[in-house]
Parts: C-alpha cells; sequence; structure tokens
C-alpha cells in the first residue's frame, strides 16, 4: 500500500513548498496577502508609488530568503515584519527626497498627482489617520484594519505587548474627535 | 451613556477600518507586477542553477520597477540598441527604425552575419515576404547574464523565447511573426523589462511598464 505524501495546507504549507523551489505556492501566498500589505504600505507611506514599491521589495525579500524561514511562527507575522521594516526605511529616505525638493518649483509643479481616492469621506477618514504619529499610525492599522492580535503586533513591530496597546490607545484617542464629525456623531 | 459613547466611538473605529480596506484600482496592476518578477527572478534561478549572491536578481526586479513606475531610462550596462529584420532579404529602404553606425556593424560581424543583406525592419512589403517571416531580434549588452524576449507572441512568456549570446554581448534571435504589429520587449537577467532603443514605444502599457512596437507587412506602428 502506498501512501501519498501529504502537503501541509495553508501559508506554512505554501510557504514550505516554496522553499523548495514551487514557485506557484508562493503566487498562492503573494495573491493571499498582498491587498493587506498594500493597504498597510499605502497609509505607512501615504504616497501609492512607494507602497508598491515597498510591497514589492517585500515580496521578493522574502521570497529570496524563503529557506530562512521559521515556520514556527506564522507566515504573514514574518512578511509584514519585512514590510513594517520596508516602510520605515522608504518612508526615512522619502523624507530626505522631500526636503531636497521643497525648494524646487519645478518638481512640485511636475510631481504626480496622488492615487485617486474613492469618495470624501473615505477621503477624510485616510487623511486622520496619516496624520497620526507614524508608531501610532502602524499600531492602528495593524490592529483596527489588519485586526491582529497584540501578541502577532508584537511580534512584528518589536515591542511589548503593553506598549503597543498604549500605542493603540494612543491612536484612538487622536482619532477618536475626527471620526465623531466624519460620521456626524 | 458613556457606554453608547464608547460603542459609537469603537463602531467608528470599525467603519473607518473598514473604509481603509477598501482596494485601490492600483492593486491589480500593482499584484500583476510582483507576480511578474518573483516569476522572472523563479525563471532565472531555474535557468541558471545560480547558487550565487541572490540580491544581484533582486537588485533588477526593484530597479525595473523604478523604470516602469517612475519613467526612468534603465539602462543596460554597455550599449543597448536592437534591431530586427528579416532575415536572408534583400529588401532596402525603410521608414521605421533601424541600429547605425559602428554598434551595428561590430554587433553584426559578433553574430557572424556579415553576408545578410541591408538591415529591415518589420514594414517590409507583405507580399514580397509571405505571410510568416522570420524576424531577427537582436539586443547588445554585453554585462548582461541572459536575456529573452517578451511579446504578445508569446504571452509575455520570460522563459518562451531565449535569446544566444554572441561574442561581444550581442544577444540574438530569430523568431517566425504573421503579418501585422507586434509590441514587445527584452527582459534581461530574468527581470529587467528593457524596450527596444531603436523602435517606437508602443502606446499600450502591459503591467505598467513601456514596450517597443514593429510592424511586419506594413502599416502604423501606433
Amino acid at each position: 500500500m502506498t501512501h501519498a505524501a501529504v502537503e501541509p495546507v495553508g501559508d506554512t504549507g505554501l510557504a514550505s513548498r516554496a522553499a523548495r523551489g514551487d514557485v506557484d505556492a508562493y503566487e498562492l501566498l503573494v495573491r493571499h496577502h498582498h491587498p493587506s500589505c498594500m493597504r498597510y504600505a499605502a497609509r505607512m507611506l501615504r504616497d501609492a508609488a512607494d507602497a508598491e514599491d515597498a510591497v514589492q521589495d517585500t515580496f521578493m525579500r522574502a521570497y529570496l530568503a524563503l529557506s530562512r524561514y521559521d515556520d514556527r511562527q506564522p507566515f504573514r507575522a514574518w512578511l509584514f515584519r519585512i514590510l513594517v521594516n520596508r516602510c520605515r526605511t522608504l518612508a526615512l529616505q522619502r523624507a530626505r527626497r522631500t526636503r531636497r525638493f521643497l525648494n524646487d518649483p519645478v518638481a512640485l509643479v511636475n510631481a504626480a498627482s496622488p492615487a485617486e481616492e474613492p469618495s470624501e469621506r473615505g477621503d477624510a477618514i485616510r487623511r486622520a489617520v496619516d496624520e497620526l504619529e507614524p508608531l501610532l499610525r502602524e499600531a492602528f492599522l495593524l490592529k483596527y484594519v489588519e485586526e491582529m492580535d497584540y501578541q502577532e503586533m508584537a511580534t512584528i513591530l518589536g515591542a511589548s505587548v503593553s506598549a503597543l496597546k498604549m500605542r493603540v490607545k494612543r491612536a484612538c484617542d487622536a482619532l477618536r474627535p475626527r471620526l465623531r464629525e466624519i460620521y456626524d456623531d | 451613556m458613556t457606554d453608547d459613547r464608547d460603542d459609537r466611538d469603537e463602531r467608528n473605529f470599525q467603519r473607518a477600518a473598514a473604509e481603509l480596506r477598501t482596494p485601490s484600482a492600483r492593486d491589480d496592476a500593482a499584484l500583476d507586477d510582483v507576480l511578474v518578477a518573483i516569476r522572472g527572478e523563479a525563471a532565472s534561478r531555474f535557468a541558471s542553477d545560480d547558487a550565487g549572491d541572490p540580491t544581484g536578481d533582486w537588485e533588477h526586479a526593484r530597479l525595473r520597477r523604478r523604470s516602469r513606475r517612475r519613467g526612468a531610462v534603465w539602462l543596460v550596462a554597455g550599449l543597448a540598441a536592437a534591431v530586427a529584420f528579416a532575415a536572408g532579404l534583400g529588401v532596402g529602404g525603410f521608414a521605421g527604425w533601424r541600429l547605425r553606425g559602428e554598434s551595428y556593424r561590430a554587433a553584426m560581424e559578433d553574430l557572424g552575419m556579415r553576408r545578410v543583406p541591408p538591415v529591415v525592419p518589420a514594414n517590409v512589403s507583405a507580399g514580397a515576404l509571405g505571410v510568416r517571416q522570420p524576424v531577427q531580434f537582436m539586443l547588445v549588452a554585453p554585462a548582461a547574464s541572459r536575456v529573452a524576449l517578451v511579446g504578445e507572441f508569446n504571452d509575455w512568456d520570460p522563459i518562451a523565447t531565449p535569446m544566444a549570446r554572441a561574442p561581444g554581448g550581442a544577444w540574438h534571435v530569430a523568431l517566425p511573426l504573421a503579418d501585422g504589429r507586434h509590441v514587445y520587449a527584452f527582459v534581461v537577467d530574468g527581470s529587467a523589462w528593457v524596450p527596444d532603443p531603436q523602435a517606437p514605444l508602443a502606446p499600450e502599457r502591459w503591467f505598467g511598464s513601456r514596450n517597443s512596437v514593429m510592424l511586419v507587412g506594413g502599416g502604423r506602428t501606433q
């Protein structure tokens, strides 16, 4: 009697298959996690083009590092840890770039328009979140938008659970009045 | 009362989070970019079985992305030039494009094609050439380790049509193409998409990148 090899399912199984050279398995992982990576990067970087760069870099780096992935931790946490670092690095680089461009009227006139936003209310919400300090913004996004628990957030952000709870609370404190205005409360 | 307000605030946070989950119109194209880059990387690994430092390939993917989305010019190390011509046909004079000067002559000599008649781009007479004529593509890219031709004719598959390297760094491949308009590009080192610098750019974009356009059998490129 023969037994067919049973492949593990889910992210961890796909990551294991991808590490063994199964690019189709990695494509499934990309398709599954791309939307959450995009919305996180878009809000952290506040620029659609930079977000696309960060996300592509993240998936490529993860692909090249699959052999080092420890399947005892969730794939999403491992992936987001890369993404968070890419966003932080790009934000720093952009800050320098922006300072250089501030006194360049030609560059400002020719700058690409930001990505179109679907609604006025959505625009207002995005502005409110974008104005949060980066540490508060990343905590709010992971907690509320990606619906992660604090333990997973701690793995990704490298902060303690108590520190992250405080960041989420401060983010909510800052957003509360803005959202009441937006939702006419 | 306070509980009501807390509930309403919590509901507001959830509604805001739901709004932030709305996909952007650009997400599908961005996903395509990622998948193409990953497939290119996987193909190059498979093709070369290269166990060396992978950061070089990743760097190409990153550069490709920048070049497409920022409109920057991606430079293949060394001279990059390309030409399409109908092999073995002595048709001269055309209104399209061709390589000129020493670069072209040197590349042709490297390819051992000194006897090939004058270069003819795609817009040669259809009647004289038949329906599916071999078209030679060439890219001079001495620093590249692999180059492939992609286009509508091979479903933009970076594995389907690898190009051969001749001494001097000229990469070439001949492909029978039907008469008509063809959009194409070169994929250098598995991930960097390079339009033909000697050919017109196609107005349409695939995965956000600019490609080149050629005509086989006459007509307009635009």
